[in-house]
């Protein structure tokens, strides 16, 4: 079949037992692949009465028709399932090349159920599929983990995708790390050590074949040219990755400091970048499949206590969660903390956020160093930070209470404290103002995922392309752009590739891509049809949990404090304005005002009943 | 004659080449285990990437092994290539390689070797960060020098 689509497999942990199908070509014209295929069987296969933690949550792993080609950035795989952070839907993507192992093994999706009795971890080689013990591996890093079973299996060439301690200990945003790339947010990972499963081994060595491979081809190249001749596609990010959007963000006020009591961080500078290239920390980069970007670029620590540290990143998001959050200029301080979080498998993101949430209770008087180990965990202390993230992967003293969440943790704590916890629907916010930026503040407010970057992108507004002071408009551009996104998780594409390229919103252009790869020969409006498809699955998959349009709100402090200085000063969400974006947003979206649950006319109008 | 030189510092381990390689010599589909360029990785965090491919040799260990003298030199390019039709796909090239540069599948009747792709290898056309290049013979080891020197 074209676009590579062969079977699904479906492997129950509890008897050890393992199924296939053929993966139907109408299911596939429905939901195209990746996310769409990820949501329809996460939805089919868990109930509300599902247990994140449970025996009955499903994993849900896929790819898409891109994958395994040369399209640039067609790297991605996907993971969906029921998050242990907040009970909704969580669905993560990772570079590196599991997808494309995966899908050369012949699988488009597979979905795993139940639990093992001990330790094991999972290999998917083609049609064999086997479980081997993981009892000595129970405990170890993930660098190491990979490692040992790459030896064990006797063949480097399996792509590994595995927990660290983080997941072994239930905490509720441990990620799962494959080479260095991670499903990063949700707790995915410890939803893969409530399983008892340590890793999943894959590879494959099977054809991968398009319905146009001359049309596919000529495209292909083309698109290549105007990649690399793209300004930060071709130049920026193979030198920087992602960092260059320290400077950015700080030089029109949206990044977020101290904990977002500001959103301009005058040290800002001694961790971007530049600085870091500066002082020579980069050491040599490395690309996912197919990518032309290479930003996952090597630093390593030269200072202190930290020198001689090797990680794979800090990308943007890290030196947020990590620095400026923290109002912590320390470059080496960052690497180090980012290096073991991939170790441990803890989230970067919501581990910073958290991190910061305490920095503010101590400073508030809420949490004294007796609640906190002794630890001086004041802004701008970055000797704390790894002791911080090991106490949470290790659930020691404070980490407990840490490792369920800041919404869970302030709920506890109390005192106020969840006036300035940092989340969305339990998820912890990304490195990407909600007050400085209207459209991005609706896009969290009304995100499947809560505080992602990843439903509604911030470029626009931030490039200026878009007012991001005003609120006209712009729920017809969150719409627009979550179409975008919801397509480029389907097919599944690198987002830094694919924006620079296709642009914020859905165009002919990906229509032609996704019919060279499929020959299904759509139109635009039957991709806007199948986006909407998917975007109001996971909608209502969160609406079976019981989320309604009272959800989809902001944190206290985006809705209450303007930014106090800095370019962006007096900038905030006022509660009208969101009411008044959430109207035009559920309207146009064809859900229903009031409650933001989609009516039974839209779905049977999407065909989803 | 030309030859395709390796920066493996260069190289960030995106696979294109595997893939591109495939898709040429299988006839319009990708598989990566199917190529005649292999990127070997390496490293803690797997920050190593060689790319692995024939060198051509002039007095090829491959040639040498065959037991039914399959290999021939094209006129056209110089690259030492394999007569499918002489051919018994017993393996013993590949063991026989120095590098590891011949490569087997079990679907595959001959052995995958890199033939030049009659003078304009498809894997340097599209390696974006120049790791591989195709260029004339002389100019082996310049960037070496050239680093050296400097
Ligand atoms: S295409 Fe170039 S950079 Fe990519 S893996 Fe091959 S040799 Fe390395
Ligand atoms: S296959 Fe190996 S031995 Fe034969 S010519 Fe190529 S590099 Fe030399």
């Amino acid at each position: 079949m074209y676009g590579g689509y062969k079977r699904i497999l479906k492997i129950d942990l509890t008897n050890e037992t393992v199924k296939s199908e053929l993966t139907d070509l109408l299911f596939a014209r429905k939901f195209l692949g990746g996310n769409g295929f990820g949501v329809k069987l996460l939805y089919d296969t868990v109930t509300a009465e599902t247990d994140p933690l449970g025996e009955d949550n499903a994993l849900v792993i896929v790819v898409g028709p891109a994958n395994g080609t040369i399209f640039p950035g067609a790297a991605i795989t996907g993971i969906m399932t029921k998050s242990p952070l907040n009970g909704l839907f969580i669905d993560s993507y990772m570079g590196g090349h599991f997808g494309t192992e995966l899908k050369s093994a012949g699988y488009d999706a597979v979905v795993i159920t139940g639990k093992l009795k001990n330790p094991k971890f999972l290999v998917i080689e083609n049609q064999s599929i086997n479980f081997y013990d993981a009892e000595d591996l129970w405990g170890l890093e993930t660098s190491k983990t990979q490692i040992k079973i790459k030896e064990k299996l006797r063949n480097p060439e399996f792509q590994v995708a595995c927990i660290g301690p983080a997941g072994e200990n239930l905490v509720k945003y441990a990620s799962v790390i494959c080479d260095t790339r991670a499903w990063g947010r949700g707790g995915i990972g410890a939803v893969f050590g409530a399983k008892n499963l340590k890793a999943i081994a894959v590879r494959g060595d099977g054809d991968i074949e398009i319905a146009d491979p001359d049309g596919f081809l000529k495209f292909t190249t083309e698109s290549l040219e105007i990649m690399k001749k793209h300004p930060a596609l071709g130049k920026a990010i193979p030198s920087m990755g992602s960092t260059g959007s320290i400077d950015g963000n700080n030089s029109i006020g949206i990044l977020g400091t101290r904990n977002w009591q500001r959103e301009t961080f005058e040290n800002a500078w001694k961790i971007s970048g530049n600085a870091m290239l500066e002082q020579n920390l980069r050491i040599g980069h490395k690309a996912c499949s197919s990518c032309i970007a290479r930003s996952a670029i090597f630093w390593k620590a030269r200072c202190g206590e930290y020198a001689g540290i090797v990680s794979r990143g800090p990308e943007y998001e890290t030196l947020y969660a990590y620095g400026s959050i923290l109002e912590n200029d320390n470059p080496d301080s960052i690497i180090a903390a980012d290096r073991l979080s991939d170790e441990l498998g803890i989230d970067t993101m919501s581990t910073g956020v958290v991190i910061a949430w305490v920095m503010e209770c101590f400073e508030k008087g809420i949490l004294t160093a007796k609640d906190i180990d002794g630890l001086d965990v004041v802004f701008g202390n970055h000797k704390i930070i790894l002791d911080m993230i090991r106490k949470i992967a290790k659930r020691e003293g404070i980490g407990d209470i840490l490792a369920e969440g800041v919404k869970v943790a302030s709920e506890r704590i109390g005192k106020g404290s969840n006036e300035f916890a940092i989340h969305v629907k339990g998820l912890e916010l990304a490195g990407h103002t909600a007050r400085g930026l209207k459209g991005m503040g609706l896009g969290y407010a009304v995100s499947s995922r809560g505080g992602s970057h990843q439903d509604t992108r911030p470029g626009a507004e931030r490039s200026g392309k878009l007012d991001r002071a005003v609120i006209e408009g712009k729920p017809e551009h969150v719409i627009k752009n979550q179409r975008m996104t919801t397509i480029g998780d389907s097919l599944i594409l690198c987002r830094r590739h694919a924006e620079p390229f296709f642009g914020e919103y859905l165009s002919e252009k990906y229509v032609e891509l996704i019919n060279l790869l499929t020959g299904f020969n759509l139109d635009l409006d039957e991709l806007n049809m199948i986006a909407d498809r998917i975007y109001t699955l996971e909608r209502m998959f969160n609406c079976r949990e019981g989320i309604t349009r009272k959800d989809d709100i902001l944190p206290p402090r985006f809705m209450k404090e303007p930014i106090p200085d800095g370019p962006s000063k007096g900038m905030f969400m006022r509660p009208e304005e969101l009411d008044m974006m959430l109207d035009e947003y559920y309207s146009l979206r064809g859900w229903d005002i009031k409650t933001g649950i989609p009516p039974q006319e839209k779905l049977i109008e999407l065909d989803l009943v | 004659m030309k030859k395709i030189l390796v920066d493996s510092e260069k190289c960030s381990g995106c696979r294109i080449c595997e893939s591109v390689c495939s898709y040429h010599k299988l006839g319009n589909k990708f598989n990566r285990k199917k190529a005649a360029i292999k990127i070997v990785v390496e490293g803690e965090l797997g920050e190593n990437n060689t790319p692995v491919i024939c060198r051509h040799c002039k007095k090829a260990k491959c040639s040498e092994a065959c037991p039914v003298e399959a290999f021939y030199q094209d006129e056209k390019t110089g690259a030492l290539v394999i007569d499918q039709n002489k051919c018994i796909g017993c393996g013993l090239c590949a063991e026989a390689c120095p590098f590891g540069a011949i490569y087997l599948h079990e679907e595959l009747s001959i052995p995958l070797k890199c033939d030049l792709c009659g003078g304009e290898p498809l894997c340097v056309k599209y390696c974006v960060p120049t790791a591989i290049t195709y260029e004339d013979e002389q100019r082996l080891g310049a960037l070496r020098r050239e680093k050296g020197v400097q």
